[in-house]
């Protein structure tokens, strides 16, 4: 068995390892959407969700709204550091300090 | 704050050992690179691929051997024996205090950059018939040499179909070339050349063969070729024999048109097919260290773009010798080591008298992509458009330009077969890492070291556009098709390996949405994560 080539990416995450799919209030026209390292299964069903939200404002076939994007309103931008996935002064931490959340 | 124990966070492998310089490639220029580097003072590591193991060779990696290769390459002591008998340079590279390994590759390069920031510093990927390993570096010196162009007749899969370059080092380095007779393509000094190492060997050579109306080559300057013959305005049109086995060639005459004159076909008898048309730069690993690659048909191709002491645009990285642009001049390549081994071991704090200034005589050759187009036209021409591009994934040229979905899936819908070029075309330039998505041409084994270019150039053809505006297609590592067992990372520290399954542990990852109280003020680190099988 040979190995003929390979692919390495960034994997993200939220802080709280689920998706966020949501419509903003402000501005309105804008909808997010993210899994966390994981979600590829999904898609179809972000996809349905997505559409419902450009057409009709909301999902109308499952309440999203533990996943929407403001339950990271408190999380505090150092958060990285205090979930303990990096070292406080290591080279991710300076570049993300004060960074977005 | 303690770190999360699933974080890969610091847990980046280290190097198995640092040196200062390493030079990858041990031909004219590598060792001048080695020697003017540990002259300079540096602590130097050269390493070279040669002798690589049959099966490698089997493949056509790294150079298209065609299957033309002696039972003795399986024996890799007596191998090691040649290659280091056949390169005085060695030797000199030995006594100048240079670490030099052999039968080493280089599968990868590993550099910080905008996405890759807590690697301890530049790393190169190694590996022998047994096992691989990293080694960082300060300064690299990449002297990988070219390899051949080769372009597709009926029967190209055939065992003695080969490169000049395989043929060279079959001969030279490995006295292992099990070919009688042998027919050359092209008519430059690679082609001549060849054809001169041939009979120095003891190869009968059928003849030379130029798909233009003239000689390219100084053939005066060949004074043993006198005799050989010479099929000008001629092209391949098939390569016959018993199954799996080049037995003889037939040509036929071409016109200005670089179409086939009736009644002209000739057959000769030869066991190997060589195509000297031109060399192609390895520029593999600048790609990987992220070198700016420039364009230049003079030079073979992509080509990287380089200071005055053949430094790259990668921190820390030169080149030099042929990947640095083809010439095929050994006192140049010379020139470029010594160069860019005096410049790293100076950037490295020696204390050297300064640089003379790089010769500027490139002495760079005619634009060489023209001459491979001619060939390819005269050779789809004659031998049609049934004709696999890609041996590995059988990809043929119309499945190339007519970009249909690999064979295989069996897959024919109006959707598809209303696709083309043409339609791809409409979205923006042509892409080769975009068709071989769509065709799987140079998705194989030999890494697309057999096809590359000639994709590029029939793609280039069919886009009515020049091979200089199709991108370069990627490399990705392992820049050798490593064997599993081999490129296993045996060195993976235990706290990587025990929670490879998770990159942080995140205790709400896998909780139901509908649950309450997911949302974090104060993440807990050391909550155990929710496992499935657990």
């Amino acid at each position: 068995m040979r190995v003929i080539r390979s692919w390495g990416g960034v994997v993200e995450n939220t802080p709280d390892g689920l998706p966020v799919v949501d419509r903003l209030a402000s501005p309105d026209n804008v909808i997010i959407a993210t899994m966390s390292s994981v979600g590829f299964g999904l898609s179809p069903a972000a996809g349905k969700a997505i559409s419902e939200m450009v057409v009709h404002g909301r999902c109308l076939f499952a309440d999203l709204s533990a996943i929407a994007l403001g339950r990271f309103a408190e999380t505090p931008s150092d958060w990285r550091e205090r979930a303990g996935w990096i070292a406080a002064g290591s080279p991710i931490a300076e570049a993300t300090a004060g960074g977005a959340r | 704050m303690t770190l999360d124990p699933r974080s890969i966070a610091d847990k980046a492998p280290r190097p198995e050992r640092h040196v200062p310089v390493v030079v990858v490639g041990a031909g004219e220029a590598g060792v001048a690179a080695a020697v003017a580097a540990a002259r300079g003072g540096a602590q130097v590591l050269l390493v070279d691929e040669h002798p690589v193991d049959n099966d490698m060779m089997a493949m056509d990696v790294p150079l298209y051997f065609g299957q033309r290769m002696q039972e003795s390459v399986r024996n890799r002591a007596l191998m090691m024996e040649r290659v280091v008998e056949a390169n005085p340079g060695l030797a000199e590279a030995h006594e100048a205090g240079v670490d030099v390994q052999l039968g080493t590759y280089v599968w990868g390069a590993f550099v910080n950059g905008p996405s890759v920031r807590e690697l301890p510093g530049p790393m190169l990927g190694l590996a022998d018939d047994r096992r691989s390993w990293l080694v960082g570096y300060d300064r690299l010196i990449v002297a990988a040499g070219a390899r051949d162009v080769v372009l597709g007749f009926p029967g190209w899969e055939r065992a003695g179909a080969m490169g000049a370059a395989g043929a060279h080092a079959l001969l030279t380095r490995y006295r292992a070339l099990a070919s009688k007779r042998m027919l050359i393509l092209g008519s430059g000094s690679l082609a001549l050349a060849t054809a001169a190492l041939a009979l120095e060997h003891g190869i009968d050579v059928a003849g030379v063969v130029e798909v233009g109306d003239a000689v390219h080559g100084e053939i005066g300057a060949f004074p043993t070729l006198h005799g050989v013959p010479v099929y000008l305005s001629h092209t391949v049109k098939e390569a016959r024999g018993k199954v799996g086995e080049v037995e003889s060639v037939v040509l036929v005459q071409v016109d200005a048109a670089l179409e086939p004159v009736v009644d002209t076909e000739r057959e000769i008898a030869c066991d190997t097919i060589c195509w000297a048309l031109g060399l192609v730069p390895n520029v593999e690993l600048l790609h990987l260290v992220g070198a700016r690659l420039l364009f230049a048909s003079s030079r073979g191709g992509w080509v990287p773009q380089l200071s005055d002491v053949m430094q790259t645009t990668a921190a820390g990285v030169f080149a030099v010798g042929d990947c640095a642009g083809v010439r095929g001049d050994r006192a140049t390549a010379r020139e470029q080591g010594r160069v860019a081994g005096i410049a790293a071991a100076q950037s490295l704090g020696a204390n050297l008298s300064p640089l003379p200034a790089r010769r500027r005589a490139e002495g760079d050759g005619p634009a060489v992509h023209a001459y491979w187009q001619q060939w390819l036209q005269s050779l789809v021409h004659v031998g049609g458009w049934e004709v696999n591009v890609c041996q590995c994934e059988e990809v043929t040229r119309r499945e190339l330009v007519e970009v249909k979905p690999p064979r295989y899936l069996k897959w024919d819908s109006p959707q598809m077969n209303a696709r083309s070029l043409e339609t791809i075309l409409g979205d923006g330039p042509v892409n080769q890492d975009q068709i071989k998505r769509l065709t799987r041409a140079g998705m194989g084994p030999c890494q697309s070291r057999r096809c590359r270019e000639q994709v590029g150039l029939l793609l280039a053809q069919s886009a009515g556009t020049t091979i200089d505006r199709i991108p370069l297609p990627s490399f990705r590592p392992p820049l050798r098709p490593l064997p599993l067992n081999v490129l296993w990372p045996a060195d993976e520290p235990p706290a990587m390996r025990e929670q490879w399954v998770s990159w942080f542990g995140i205790p709400t990852q896998f909780s139901p949405h509908w649950e309450a109280g997911m949302a974090i003020a104060e993440p807990t680190a050391q909550t155990p994560l929710i496992l499935s099988d657990e």
